[in-house]
């Protein structure tokens, strides 16, 4: 089963939980006003999600949700509204970014605020890890976008000894950086992102520089890029999503040069992100009037549409629980208490700076989360095996006791005889005896 | 059973029956004789098995009379068997029991849950009994785990088993702390080990005196190590029974506080105080009664009375065995979640390999030369263990290692270059390994040039003494000379090393001469399998110095491989001990590095090399190198006929401008090929790649291999492009120069685009059309199914000059600019005369032979007049 999730920043609104093949509403989280990226699902153990009371008061939260629940599980309070939220393939870490351009590294196994580190100036906006959850990719509202090796954050050494912390800084964009995706392919990767500089930009991970710079009609709030990454998808303030090649040559017509192949729209109002399944090859749009989209990529036509909220929509994740049954709400129930057990501390405010050594002791699963069956190791025909070898040739000590035992036995069993013979031969004798003395008495 | 009464086929079930019968009468031991011949009892177990005779497995199909034979005859077999049980002559009752044991594993579910009881009430009266024979106690151990491992298999009867198992805990302590055989005590840690996976309630009730009893026998020694190896097996799973996250830590506990006593009575006056006070400080948690040590209060006396008793060198091996269990307890399976003390544990690693052996200054008058040597002689080992314990934990982390990372890679970095011996240096690249698959792109940036330096200078050796043999082909061994050179310094270390090694193995005095220079091939393989991960996870990144050195270290090390591979084979395989790792395996590692070295750049320098050195090694039927030289060939395939289909088939809209241009170029193949016009149905691939392979084929014999040689061309042409881009900073000053030179491209370019839609237009009609494709190998090459980003760089030539804002716009030029190129390649080439060499080669290379078509292939030579002219 494939579900999607939405939220919108409408107060309200909750985030939404739809079946994406029967279009059916699963479930309702009820939550807050949730900011752009701010909705994860931590390593498919729960959903959490970054929450704005009001603009007025400067108070954020972070609410976690088990799948079951719509009630909040957990709440948190961080020291500063967080916008952006990520969390790691594995869902063992938690990163927030807040609006004065500080990251903030949660432990999620014990809600330890492990790091807390300046980004930038400005608010960050997005947050993205890469493949192997060893690099950190940040948007800044500034327009710069920052990538950061998790374990030079964590190396005091190292990063007393650099003039840098981050790996790359870019700073080609020149307003606020809406969006950031990073494709497949490890350290050659490539990191899009898009800006309300009207232009999405794709950078090489391997090198650090800008492969191509795709500059659109409107303001670009969201991108999507297909798996293949041969296209990417743009959802411009327009309402238009724009589809724009990443693995062409170029495109030139009539002096004029693009690498956009084409455009669809059915937004009345700005699209506000988007969102690929790549097992169907949907692309699903959130848009500013709360109504979500899904599309078949291909031929652009919509398939469904799910009617949200009011405000505009924030986040859409796409997820795919782990067991497939074909009964949708039993095996929904069935993760939900699988994953009941789920309860984790809130998130920490601030590092504990007493307690230097923080690190010493880390909460682990050990063998991870399959649960093998012991393989069951019969013993018997490998003793049968490797002593009557020695039994035979009653070599080892133990054969030797054995067979000791075996000739005490037959010992045993002689002398047995002999007392018996000896009777035997005691009562001939006494009858020979006997038969002597009667004859003489005769 | 009548003599004639024949069955069909060995798989007819009226043999079983009858093989059954035979096996009862003629081979097992009965009532009235004696056991005369043991031995065949492992060949009737052997036919049990294979037949499996006492499996019952009976489908409807079945002949009725048959089942009912083969029950009966089973049923005899159980009979015979139990009166073997019950039989007053010890061997008799030794088979007995074992038979019993092997019926529990093989007979019908059906027949084991009914008579289970029974057997075990007979089972346990001979576990029991105190004056059995040690044969017989060992069997009678054997037998009860296996009538329990396969109880726990029915849930049902889980409670039932419970309460049967609860029984056997005390007559198997008992024959732990009372025999002094390692044959029983061997037996009875595997009935434990049974219990504590299948019934761990049946152990909980005795927790402590089973852990007092497996820790007593670990810290007094006196065992084997393979009995140690069992028992510290054995303790690490206790914390099972019980399950919960408490008695995990605790058992830690325990055995690192009892580490920690060893280690402090055998690194006496030889390590740092600080490290060991830290490792203290760690361990003893304030405020917190410590738990009592392993074994309890009684047994540590006894224990260190042992020790003194005791040479320094079983110490040793019980420290190394107490890491063992420590490792086992990370890396096994747990029911919950734990609290490992990893800062703990890497100190406690980092303790160990920190003693090298020398004294500390003021320790000096505290130690005998004698003292020194023993701890010397056994420092391998401990090393080892440690860096087994690094690994454990880095598996038991996983992600969450993060923390300790840093610490970690500075730690493997200090040690790599301290650290001599080859097994160390094995184990050592292991981890390294590891951490950056785990680790990825993050590892790789910290860890790269540590990998690659040493990897360098444990394979350079073998250029070194081959140097002259190599001569042959010339561009080689030129490209890796200015990295001989480098590496002077640290190969001589290592040299320095292996002489040692061969040394202390002893025996091959006279081969040194020769041979010293060379690591032992163990090690080449694990630095050439180190390579491999680093290249896989870092290939590109960064373009790093380290990439073309190990790419041409790579190429000689696997021609190498092939040349040594047929000669020496023999006359190592006699002198040399070293079944681990053969000519063979080393082969295989280098070519396993070479694919990867050349499926993760776009443009590999060495392909047709190496392409021929696949194919030779494809032709080596039935080893381990043609099934991997197949592989790599279809992986390779995709380097030279790229094919970066779209995964969605996409049907635009009619009316958009932009439809003409998306297909011209992004579904090249596929108008070129004038099937479907706009992407393909995914059924079709096939028939596409086919057609592909027409047009190649098509255009005459030469055409594969004029292909392959285009490849090269390009690809070595753009790696010099790749090595030279400009540092982003001087982006600026070109924007001028490239406005003309973009006009330029774009004209090349706009040609090129009519062409190919000339051609699908047409294609159809003729084949003579494609057989001069001028720029379609060019595009090929520029398109392949690697996520290209030089290739995708290189194609943005022509978006107008207001917009580069990229640097990307570069590489291109330089083709064209020769002025332009110039100065930016200093920084990042490496030398400039490997370069020309490179080039030199490239040029005879295609006019040799491909020299007519030369004029075909206009723009590599426009790219490349400068070297041109050097080369002639």
């Amino acid at each position: 089963m494939v579900v999607v999730l939405a939220s919108s920043s409408d107060a309200g609104g909750g985030i939404g939980c739809w079946d994406l093949h029967t279009g059916s509403e699963q479930i309702r989280y009820k939550s807050l006003s949730s900011p752009c990226h701010g909705l994860t699902s931590v390593g498919d153990r729960f959903l959490a999600s970054s929450q704005l009371r009001d603009t007025a008061t400067s108070a954020g939260s972070v609410f976690f949700w088990s799948w079951s629940k719509p009630q909040v599980e957990v709440k948190s309070f961080p020291a500063e509204p967080i916008t952006p939220l990520a969390s790691n393939h594995s869902g063992t870490y938690l990163v927030g970014g807040g609006l004065s351009g500080d990251i903030y590294l949660w432990e999620v196994e014990t809600g330890k605020l492990l790091k807390k580190w300046h980004g930038d100036n400005t608010a960050v906006t997005c947050l993205v890890f890469s493949e192997d959850d060893s690099l950190l990719i940040s948007g800044f509202k500034n327009g710069s976008i920052r990538v950061w090796s998790l374990l030079m954050i964590f190396d005091d050494v190292r990063r007393q000894e650099a003039s840098k912390i981050y790996e790359y800084s870019f700073s080609e964009h020149t307003l606020c950086v809406n969006d950031v995706v990073i494709g497949y392919g490890g350290y050659n990767a490539i990191i899009a992102s898009a800006s309300d500089d009207r232009t999405c930009k794709v950078w090489s991970l391997s090198n650090g520089m800008l492969q191509r710079n795709i500059i659109f009609p409107s303001k670009i709030k969201a991108i999507a890029l297909d798996p293949a990454e041969h296209a990417l998808y743009a959802g411009g303030e327009d309402g238009k999503i724009y589809i724009a090649a990443l693995n062409t040559t170029k495109i030139t017509t009539n002096n004029h040069v693009s690498y956009i192949t084409g455009s669809f729209s059915n937004h009345s109002k700005a699209v506000t992100c988007l969102a690929y399944s790549a097992g169907e090859n949907y692309l699903i749009s959130g848009s500013d009037d709360g109504i979500v989209r899904v599309w078949n990529a291909s031929t652009h036509n919509i398939i469904r549409v799910f009617k949200h909220a009011k405000g505009p929509i924030t986040n859409i994740l796409v997820l795919s629980p782990e067991n497939d049954s074909s009964n949708h709400v039993s095996s929904n129930l069935q993760v939900a208490s699988k994953k009941k057990g789920a309860q984790f501390p809130p998130l920490e405010k601030y590092t504990n700076s007493i307690d230097e050594d923080s690190d010493i002791k880390t909460i682990v699963s050990l063998g991870g989360s399959k649960r093998c069956m012991d393989e069951v190791s019969y013993l018997s025909s490998h003793v049968i095996s490797s002593y009557s070898k020695e039994l035979q040739n009653q070599g080892s000590a133990a054969a030797s006791e054995m067979e000791i035992e075996k000739l005490k036995r037959d010992c045993q069993k002689s002398m047995q005889m002999v007392n018996q013979w000896k009777k035997m031969y005691d009562n001939l004798h006494q009858f020979c005896v006997k038969e002597l003395l009667d004859e003489n008495a005769k | 059973m009548t003599t004639f009464d024949q069955f069909r086929d060995m798989y007819d079930v009226a043999f079983k029956p009858r093989l059954l019968t035979t096996l009862i009468t003629d081979y097992l031991p009965n009532q009235n004789h004696p056991f005369s011949n043991p031995s065949q009892l492992s060949k009737v177990v052997s036919l049990i098995k294979t037949h499996s005779l006492l499996s019952e497995s009976v489908t409807e199909s079945m002949d009725p009379k048959a089942i009912k034979a083969w029950k009966s005859s089973v049923t005899s077999w159980v009979d015979r068997v139990l009166l073997l049980v019950s039989n007053h002559s010890p061997d008799k009752r030794w088979a007995g029991i074992s038979l019993l044991g092997v019926t529990c594993e093989e007979c019908s579910s059906d027949r084991f849950i009914e008579s289970y009881l029974m057997w075990f009430q007979k089972l346990l009266s001979s576990l029991q009994s105190q004056e059995d024979s040690h044969l017989v106690k060992v069997a009678a151990c054997a037998s009860i785990s296996d009538l329990l491992a396969r109880l726990s298999g029915f849930p049902k009867f889980k409670k039932d088993g419970s309460a049967s198992a609860v029984k056997v805990v005390q007559p198997v302590i008992r024959m732990l702390n009372d025999d002094n055989s390692e044959a029983i005590w061997e037996a009875a840690v595997h009935v434990i080990c049974t219990l504590i996976t299948s019934f761990p309630f049946s152990i909980q009730r005795h927790y402590d005196s089973v852990e007092s009893a497996i820790a007593v026998k670990l810290v007094s020694g006196g065992c084997s190590d393979d009995m140690m190896k069992k028992l510290v097996h054995c303790l690490a799973l206790l914390p099972k029974s019980k399950g919960d996250e408490e008695s995990w830590s605790l058992t830690m506990q325990k055995i690192l506080i009892t580490l920690n006593d060893q280690l402090n009575l055998t690194f006496q006056g030889l390590e740092d105080e600080t490290i060991r006070k830290e490792f203290n400080g760690l361990l003893s948690q304030p405020g917190k009664q410590p738990p009592p040590p392993l074994g309890g209060c009684v047994s540590t006396e006894e224990a260190s009375n042992n020790i003194t008793k005791r040479s320094k060198q079983s110490q040793t091996v019980n420290v190394s065995i107490l890491m063992s269990g420590c490792c086992m307890m990370l890396t096994n399976i747990y029911p919950v979640k734990v609290n490992v003390p990893v800062r703990l544990l890497l100190v406690l690693a980092e303790r160990i390999l920190m003693v090298n052996g020398s004294l500390p200054e003021m320790s000096l008058p505290f130690m005998t030369a004698r003292q020194q040597e023993n701890v010397c002689s056994e420092l391998p080992v401990l090393h080892m263990s440690s860096l087994e314990l690094l690994t454990a934990i880095i598996k038991a982390t996983s992600s969450q290692l993060l923390p300790h990372a840093a610490s970690i890679v500075r730690f493997i970095t200090r040690y790599f270059k301290t650290c001599v011996l080859p097994e160390l240096r094995i184990k050592i690249y292991s981890i390294a390994k590891t951490l950056l698959i785990s680790m990825g792109v993050g590892m790789a940036l910290c860890l790269s040039k540590e990998v690659a330096n040493n990897a360098i200078a444990d394979l350079s050796i073998i250029e070194k003494k081959n140097g002259g043999m190599l001569n042959g082909s010339t561009t080689d061994v030129s490209t890796v000379a200015p990295l001989l050179v480098n590496n002077k310094k640290r190969k001589h270390s290592s040299a320095n090393g292996s002489l040692q090694e061969y040394d202390a193995s002893g025996g091959l005095g006279v081969e040194v001469p020769k041979k010293c220079a060379m690591a032992p091939i163990s090690l080449r393989v694990a630095a050439l399998e180190a390579l491999e991960t680093l290249i896989t996870v870092a290939g590109a990144l960064k373009s790093e110095q380290w990439r073309s050195k190990v790419d041409s270290l790579l190429i000689v090390v696997a021609m190498e491989s092939f040349r040594e591979g047929s000669s020496n084979e023999e006359i190592n395989g006699f002198q040399k001990k070293d079944p681990a790792a053969t000519a063979a395996d080393l082969q295989i590692a280098a070519l396993r590095a070479l694919l990867a070295s050349f499926l993760s750049v776009s443009r590999p320098p060495y392909l047709s090399q190496g392409l021929e050195l696949f194919r030779r090694g494809k032709q080596q039927t039935g080893t381990k190198l043609a099934e991997f030289c197949a592989h790599a060939m279809l992986a390779l395939e995709v380097l030279i006929h790229p094919r970066a289909l779209p995964l969605v088939d996409y049907v635009p809209p009619n009316n958009d401008t932009y439809d003409e241009a998306q297909f011209s170029f992004r579904d090249e193949y596929v108008s070129r090929n004038h099937t479907t016009p706009f992407g393909l149905p995914q059924t079709e691939p096939p028939n596409c790649v086919n057609n592909m392979f027409a047009n190649y084929l098509a255009n005459g014999d030469d055409e594969m291999g004029g292909l392959w040689k285009e490849n090269t061309k390009e690809t070595k042409e753009s790696s010099q492009m790749a090595t030279s881009l400009p540092s982003s900073t001087d982006i600026q000053e070109r924007n001028d120069m490239v406005s003309e030179t973009a006009t330029n491209a774009d004209f090349e370019m706009r040609t090129v685009e009519t062409e190919t839609i000339l051609k699908s237009d047409h294609l159809g009609e003729s084949v003579k059309q494609i057989q001069e494709p001028i720029h379609e190998p060019v595009s090929v090459a520029s398109n392949p199914a690697v996520i290209d980003i030089h290739g995708d760089a290189a194609t943005s030539t022509d978006i107008e000059p207001d917009r580069i804002v990229s640097d990307s716009t570069i590489p291109h030029n330089e083709a064209n600019n020769l002025e332009l190129a110039s100065p930016s390649k200093s920084p990042v080439q490496a030398s400039d005369t490997k370069l020309v060499q490179q080039f030199a080669f490239d040029l005879n290379y295609g006019n040799s032979v491909d020299g007519d078509d030369d004029d075909s292939f206009p723009d590599i030579v426009d790219g490349d007049p400068d070297s041109d002219s050097d080369s002639e």
